[in-house]
């Protein structure tokens, strides 16, 4: 009884892990050279034919590149905010912690809610924005109902949820920049500008390839403004990947091509997961090499 | 600040050169204050706009002017009353409780074995645990999607509650803090005679407390938050959580109408109601938590 009581405690969460996420990817592979669909109601084994007819689709195609340009136009504003701002309130004081607290708050707000006030904000005909617009003399635009803006439309809203995460890590990673860095720059003359380029930037750099892989990761993985705000359209102009995954695995019931399509997605971002296990530990450290 | 006490200092005592960087110093800090207070401004102002609206009338909502003033808590008493949204608040509770609770106590317990005891295999374990913060939610969709059909259990709390109730990262947190809590303190109650059961409820758990609050807040903010899973895995508008039911309520599948806002803004509040709650009182914790473990 002894030897196996340690056994007993690590088994509820192992045999949860294993029931419903290990044992997805297994059957996923196995499913994604199964076809099986409302016309095929068993699963027959059609080889690698799921993977070619993904990726010779040209809705897919779509997908991928709507879903490489929606991270494109996210991640640099993403960090570029989350650093300044995390650089203007660093210093630990009543004001900054305010400011802190508010910045990260969108972070932990559900992503439909959020969905939902920028789809009213964004409403061409009694949206905010447009109102204020034309407050201002200028023209409404079609925010979400342009297949030209949607996606950056957005986009909009997902650095506007997701800087103040950057902000508060970068703000934890400029805390372990010692303070005598700095001044000894101010004692040699350097200004504010040449001191963020010459001290900041260079010993926040693992925090920034930490950050910029996991915004690169979670870019890859957006649904939820998608599925609320515009479902895919107008005309598939948002339709990112996990939307057609889900549109072609669950509203067409073709599960083979959908685990494909996951399973592309996985080995996608497994390279860039690697990649950000290996910053751990290294991150906050550099500064006092 | 110094820099805000250097811009009320006597300037005219000081050299020419430096009054001039204390004038800079401070209209620097003028202006960061100004782009801070605008940025709060961009990230509280769509939180407004859901109380404003929420407090509107349908007719009033499509005009220019609002009367703000007295608020119009109709849409509240509607979204309560006319639309399930009760039954959706009630079910996203349950679910949510069930998983906080459940994935933290799994949590501990494994971490707990995975930090301090010895027994084969541990570390073959311990890999596979920290091997699911690799894996995306994604791919396991479908295959999830499948065995509940399977087992009949779509559209049930088995469906919703069960996938979450082992969390890999709470696992992996919660090991690291209790790498370094002294393995002196479990000898002593092993010495007492204090079996592995009553060591980690009486000496674990209560030095793990502040790890156990992180924990538990990140999977009641991520349970409560899960969309993509509840949306797929129920039919029936009674198992709606309260973010499919908000999707739902916002355009309902097929129907091209023109949404209710004022009622779509009292559902947006109450879906957020209970994480600005959490989040007024325990942001402190969940700061910690993401500076501690920014590994998710």
């Amino acid at each position: 009884m002894r030897r196996i009581e340690p056994y007993l405690y690590a088994l509820p969460a192992l045999a949860v892990l294993l029931v419903f996420v290990y044992w997805p990817i297994v059957y996923s592979v196995w499913l994604s050279v199964h076809r099986w669909d409302f016309l095929m109601p068993e699963p027959r084994f059609v080889g690698l034919e799921n993977y070619r007819v993904m990726l010779s689709d040209s809705q897919f195609q779509n997908a991928l590149w709507n879903t490489a340009v929606f991270t494109l136009v996210t991640v640099p504003p993403m960090l570029a905010i989350g650093l300044l701002v995390a650089a203007l309130i660093a210093p630990p004081s009543r004001s900054n912690r305010f400011f802190r607290s508010v910045f990260f708050m969108p972070t932990i707000m559900s992503a439909v809610a959020i969905a939902v006030v920028f789809d009213w904000m964004m409403n061409s005909e009694i949206g905010t924005f447009n109102r204020f617009l034309r407050g201002l003399g200028f023209d409404g635009v079609l925010w979400l109902s342009d297949p030209e803006n949607a996606l950056y439309s957005i986009a909009v809203v997902e650095v506007w949820k997701q800087f103040g995460y950057n902000v508060v890590i970068y703000a934890a990673g400029l805390q372990a920049i010692p303070s005598e860095y700095y001044e000894a720059a101010r004692i040699d003359g350097a200004g504010p500008s040449k001191r963020f380029w010459d001290i900041t930037f260079p010993l926040v750099m693992p925090t920034t390839f930490f950050l910029l892989i996991l915004s690169v990761i979670n870019g890859f993985q957006v649904y939820t403004f998608v599925e609320v705000m515009t479902e895919g359209g107008p005309a598939r102009a948002t339709e990112v990947i996990l939307f057609y995954l889900v549109r072609v695995g669950f509203d067409n019931a073709n599960v083979g091509l959908g685990s494909a399509v996951a399973l592309f997605l996985f080995v996608l971002l497994m390279g860039l997961t690697l990649l950000k296990m290996s910053t751990i530990g290294k991150r906050v450290a550099y500064g006092y090499d | 600040m110094a820099t805000i006490d250097a811009g009320h200092g006597d300037a005219t005592a000081l050299p020419a050169s430096e009054a001039r960087t204390f004038q800079l110093v401070a209209w620097l800090d003028g202006f960061r204050l100004a782009f801070l207070i605008a940025l709060t401004l961009i990230v509280l102002g769509p939180l407004v706009q859901i109380l404003l609206i929420s407090t509107l009338d349908t007719v009033e909502v499509v005009q220019d002017d609002w009367v703000l003033w007295p608020p119009n808590l109709d849409s509240f008493v509607r979204a309560w009353t006319g639309v399930p949204f009760p039954r959706y608040f009630l079910n996203s509770l349950i679910i949510t409780l069930a998983v906080t609770v459940g994935s933290t106590i799994t949590a501990v317990m494994a971490a707990y074995v995975f930090s301090r005891a010895v027994f084969p295999g541990r570390d073959v374990l311990f890999l596979l645990v920290l091997g699911t913060l690799m894996i995306p939610n994604h791919v396991t969709l479908i295959p999830n999607y499948l065995t509940f059909a399977h087992f009949r259990m779509l559209d049930t709390f088995v469906a919703l509650i069960l996938p979450f109730l082992a969390s890999g990262f709470s696992v992996f947190f919660l090991r690291q803090f209790m790498m370094g809590i002294p393995k002196s303190l479990d000898e002593a109650a092993v010495l007492d005679g204090a079996g592995r059961w009553k060591i980690l409820w009486t000496i674990i758990v209560p030095l793990s407390w502040p790890a156990i609050v992180v924990v538990s807040l990140f999977a009641f903010m991520s349970s409560w938050n899960e969309f993509i899973w509840p949306l797929l895995a129920t039919t029936s508008e009674d198992m709606r959580t309260v973010q499919v039911g908000l999707r739902y309520l916002l355009r309902d599948e097929g129907t091209a109408s023109i949404p209710d806002w004022p009622l779509v803004m009292a559902g947006t509040m109450i879906t957020l109601a209970p994480l600005l709650v959490v989040y007024v009182v325990a942001e402190r914790h969940l700061i910690r938590g993401i500076t501690m473990g920014s590994f998710r």
